[in-house]
């Protein structure tokens, strides 16, 4: 018997080809926006967190809480003393892969009558090679080597200067005992990462340059700590922990994963929410588009209820059969959604959405902003949970609409059905 | 007789009245700062002390000044700042970097950067001959006794709209027109910096403060103290002293 409903709606949904078409067009169009602004979201997400991590939080970093609190102004004297040894002692943690000490200052970048303030990064060149990939960053000139007194320095700054790869640039700062000192650094090449605020106002320089800029012996501002697995950084935190304890390494230190760090810990979840509510306005549209369209292959066709009433089929059928229906169009929608938003998808994941260009050169480049952690091409990110939510939503949506429509019709007598227009 | 002595009576009042006027009339204490404070030239030698974060850093140096116009400060100490030489000539400033052993030039805005890490800016430093008179129009507010002493207090509003301290409120010691304490307000009205006079010596003709302390506003939890250990006026300097040629040297 149940086979027979089945089948009858399978037969009733092909029946009328236009009207199936366009109802299963309908819940395609919705299923595909919302599988491409579920994985876009999830991509910008996923991005920004990888791009703190590699550039900012590492998997564990380690400052003292007052550089920590007092970031944004760069506290010169808030170091982590004998940060070499502490490297080497951390190096030898089990799960560590990378230990990258950081010296970071505000200073004046010079050359001839032009000056501008920027943030120096005394680094590794090597090792900053690994985790921020700068090395492939380079439009013009070449990556930093160590122990030269060679300085990278990012697109838009080099423009605002007209610095080219070989000039010479003189960098000149307040050291930890407020004395001031310069040295003049040899421009090797120009990075651009695409994000605003690095290529506006960073310079790289071997840390070793850093140090004598800012007369702080072997110490450093920031260590960060890159893992095998980042899933054990409060691990590795609690071994890194020990070796401070032991240590002659400063006062009060912060260690910190990456999941504590502000940012990836406050800044972003907050952010998800918000994309998560403009998702939840697509949701509402796709779901009002997709009711509106079952609701009206149920109500325009009351009569023919009614005619299949009298020719003796129950309530219970008749209900069924209107849900079975919807079954098919939902599934038949929702399918070809998700073939055809996880297709665009996953063309976009590899190809990117690049905003510079979208929106002009011009107004990306004066999104100007310290921490910005989008940069100027967004990979959408396709994944299985994605795919399977929007197929089920697609579905449940076509049956919830006709759920009220069914059992009302079920219930009608057929003399009731024939006289019924368009109305519920 | 009795006319005589009402003659006198008159007289001596409205000498007397016409002097305090002129003594209370904002210009003319302007002026007497003025003849005070500028020189056609100088030669300083002077520690600056930096109080900064329960650090006390001591720097030493020396300048020769022409006017306003023109000069050039040399540092002795500490070892990091040794050799550093800062030139002003016009609106523009040079500064020599020994370790870098490179020229730095700075104009503009640049100029009201902090001078080595201390409250005072380049433009502080290097203007401190500028006649007061000149560039400021001065109103007298009600008179104060500042540590003792009793002051004309003055508030001063620039001529021009482009001006550093757009406005200045001034306690001006009474007896030798040296203005005691200062309140330097930017355009917008917001206190930038303090600067007192600690301590004033009497020259051949004038009297200048020799011990001074100025806050940044702007800055946490510091204040510089400039410290004259010796200074001679109107000596000849040659010209070859603010080229940058003795930069370099």
């Amino acid at each position: 018997m149940f086979s027979n409903i089945l089948k009858l709606g399978w037969k009733n949904i092909s029946r009328n080809k236009k009207r199936t078409f366009f109802t299963v067009l309908a819940i395609t169009v919705g299923i595909t926006m919302l599988i491409f602004a579920s994985s876009y979201i999830e991509g910008m997400m996923n991005s920004a967190t990888e791009i703190a991590k590699r550039m900012r939080t590492g998997h564990v970093r380690i400052m003292t809480s007052e550089y920590s609190r007092l970031e944004r102004v760069m506290p010169k004297e808030e170091l982590v003393l004998n940060s070499e040894e502490l490297s080497g002692r951390i190096g030898e943690v089990r799960g560590v892969e990378l230990v990258s000490q950081m010296v970071k200052f505000s200073a004046l970048l010079s050359k001839n009558e032009l000056n501008e303030p920027g943030v120096v990064m005394g680094v590794d060149p090597e090792i900053v090679k690994v985790h921020m990939g700068l090395s492939e960053m380079i439009i013009s000139g070449k990556y930093l080597s160590r122990k030269k007194k060679e300085v990278i320095i990012g697109k838009l700054f080099a423009e605002k200067m007209g610095i080219k790869a070989g000039d010479e640039l003189l960098l000149v700062t307040t050291d930890i005992n407020y004395s001031t000192y310069a040295l003049p650094f040899n421009v090797s090449g120009i990075f651009e990462t695409g994000y605003t605020y690095m290529d506006k106002h960073l310079a790289f320089i071997p840390i070793e340059f850093a140090r004598e800029i800012l007369d702080c012996g072997n110490s450093s501002h920031e260590i960060l700590v890159y893992l095998k697995d980042q899933e054990k950084a409060a691990g590795a935190a609690s071994s890194i922990d020990k070796i401070v304890e032991s240590g002659r390494f400063g006062e009060s230190l912060d260690i910190l994963t990456w999941q504590e760090d502000e940012i990836i810990g406050q800044l972003m979840p907050m952010a998800k929410k918000v994309w998560q509510s403009i998702l939840g306005i697509i949701l509402m549209i796709v779901a009002l588009v997709i009711l509106n369209t079952m609701l009206m292959i149920v109500m325009e066709r009351y009569q023919e209820i009614g005619v299949l009433k009298a020719l003796g089929l129950k309530s219970k059928e008749i209900f069924f059969m209107i849900v079975a229906e919807a079954l098919y169009i939902g599934a038949l929608g929702s399918f070809s959604g998700v073939i055809i938003g996880s297709g665009l998808s996953a063309w976009l994941e590899k190809t990117g959405i690049n905003f510079a260009e979208m929106m002009g050169k011009e107004m990306w480049e004066s999104f100007d902003i310290p921490l910005a952690l989008y940069g100027n091409i967004i990979y959408p990110d396709l994944t299985t949970a994605i795919v399977i939510k929007s197929f089920l939503f697609g579905l449940f949506i076509a049956i919830l609409a006709v759920l009220y429509p069914a059992w009302k019709s079920s219930k009608m007598l057929p003399a009731e059905a024939f006289r019924a227009k368009l109305k519920v | 007789m009795k006319r005589l002595l009402l003659f006198i009576i008159i007289v001596i009042l409205l000498v007397f009245q016409m002097a305090t006027e002129e003594a209370n009339e904002p210009f003319e204490i302007l002026n007497r700062i003025d003849s005070n404070m500028t020189f056609k030239n100088a030669y300083v030698e002077m520690d600056m002390v930096i109080n900064i974060k329960k650090r006390k850093i001591k720097k030493v140096m020396r300048s020769w000044s022409e006017g306003n116009s023109r000069s050039f400060i040399e540092f002795l100490s500490p070892a990091r700042d040794k050799g550093t030489k800062i030139l002003k000539t016009g609106k523009i400033i040079k500064i020599y970097y020994p370790s870098a052993e490179r020229v730095m030039r700075l104009s503009g805005h640049m100029l009201r950067q902090s001078m080595m890490g201390s409250d005072m800016s380049y433009e502080d430093m290097t203007e401190r001959s500028k006649e007061l008179k000149e560039d400021y129009t001065g109103k007298m507010q009600m008179d104060e006794i500042l540590d003792g002493q009793k002051c004309y207090v003055l508030t001063l509003t620039s001529k021009k709209k482009k001006q550093t301290y757009f406005k200045r409120k001034m306690w001006v010691d009474k007896e030798k027109y040296i203005g005691l304490k200062e309140e330097l307000y930017s355009k917008s009205g917001k206190l930038v910096k303090v600067s007192k006079v600690i301590e004033i010596k009497l020259f051949k003709n004038r009297y200048y403060p020799v011990e001074m302390t100025m806050e940044d506003k702007l800055r946490k939890n510091s204040s510089t103290r400039i410290v004259i250990k010796k200074i001679d006026f109107n000596i000849d300097i040659p010209d070859e002293m603010f080229t940058e040629r003795m930069l370099l040297k």
